[in-house]
């Protein structure tokens, strides 16, 4: 008990000297408006990264939708540009010319669409 | 919480919890003072989080809290500025606080952290054992022994 009420003085009795209350409450406002502004810019980074994502989004959509649809467009084997020198690879490709286009489709919406998601779940 | 009334808040709290600070790091009102405000910054960022029905100085005082245990734990892994060398690191104004305080911050400074905390939250702040227990994330019978250890030691160091 004595031990408790000698720690309560001498502790009740410690006024150390501080810094002016001014001053320190100055410069936790300063930091403030710094946090403030650097929310704003974050802010604006966001609102800024969703916009741009929406385009990616449309841009891949549109892009991936013609590419699959002139790919069906497009003859089975191109005889014309076949002269039997060609590699063997430029003739698969050539046969498989309305795969390669719908899968290009496919990757573009795909890839516009994880690039939108991203985007827009970065968090500030 | 507005900006407004976090300010206003802070202003009324400020004197109490800079005071805690300065004795939890032995006088330096410097390293106090550092403490403060990075404490109040994280209490600023966290303001949309604060429960009105809590208590505000209690609230800082956690946040603080943990700010200087990793401020520690900083100082610590770069292993540099022991305990003894930063008692000597007095802030521009402190030099008579030096003299006046010397016992009793050379007293602390023997403390453990959180041996210091317990001390300074019940005898200087006033804090219940719960309130402490809450603020430093501690059960109640660690708090209980850290303050019988530290009133033990400090009788010892203190010659009481």
């Amino acid at each position: 008990m004595n031990e408790d009420k000698f720690l309560k003085d001498l502790l009740a009795d410690y006024h150390p000297r501080l810094s002016d209350d001014r001053q320190f409450m100055g410069r936790l406002q300063r930091q403030m408006e710094l946090v403030e502004e650097v929310k704003a810019y974050q802010r604006a980074e966001t609102r800024k990264n969703r916009r741009l994502s929406i385009w990616m989004l449309a841009v891949g959509i549109v892009v991936g939708c013609m590419v699959t649809l002139a790919s069906f467009t497009l003859p089975a084997i191109m005889e014309t540009y076949v002269n039997g020198t060609e590699p063997e690879l430029i003739l698969v490709l050539l046969h498989n010319v309305r795969y390669i286009g719908l899968a290009i489709g496919a990757a573009f919406v795909t890839f516009s669409l994880l690039f939108t998601m991203r985007m827009v779940n970065l968090k500030p | 919480m507005t900006r407004e009334q976090f300010v206003n808040r802070v202003g009324q709290e400020q004197a109490a919890l800079r005071r805690f600070l300065t004795a939890l790091c032995c006088g330096n009102s410097a390293e106090a003072d550092d403490i403060a405000q990075e404490a109040l910054i994280k209490a600023y960022l966290r303001s949309e989080q604060y429960d009105e029905r809590g208590k505000f100085p209690a609230w800082l005082m956690k946040t603080a809290y943990r700010v200087f245990i990793d401020s520690r734990r900083r100082q610590k892994n770069r292993a540099e500025q022991p305990i003894e060398k930063a008692l000597t690191l007095q802030g521009s104004n402190g030099s008579d606080d030096t003299f006046r305080y010397e016992e009793l911050h050379s007293a602390l400074a023997t403390l453990s952290e959180t041996i210091r905390t317990s001390i300074l939250l019940y005898y200087m702040q006033g804090y219940q054992i719960k309130e402490i227990a809450e603020i430093t994330d501690s059960s109640e019978s660690a708090i209980k022994k850290q303050l019988s250890r530290g009133r033990e030691e400090l009788k010892n160091l203190l010659g009481r």
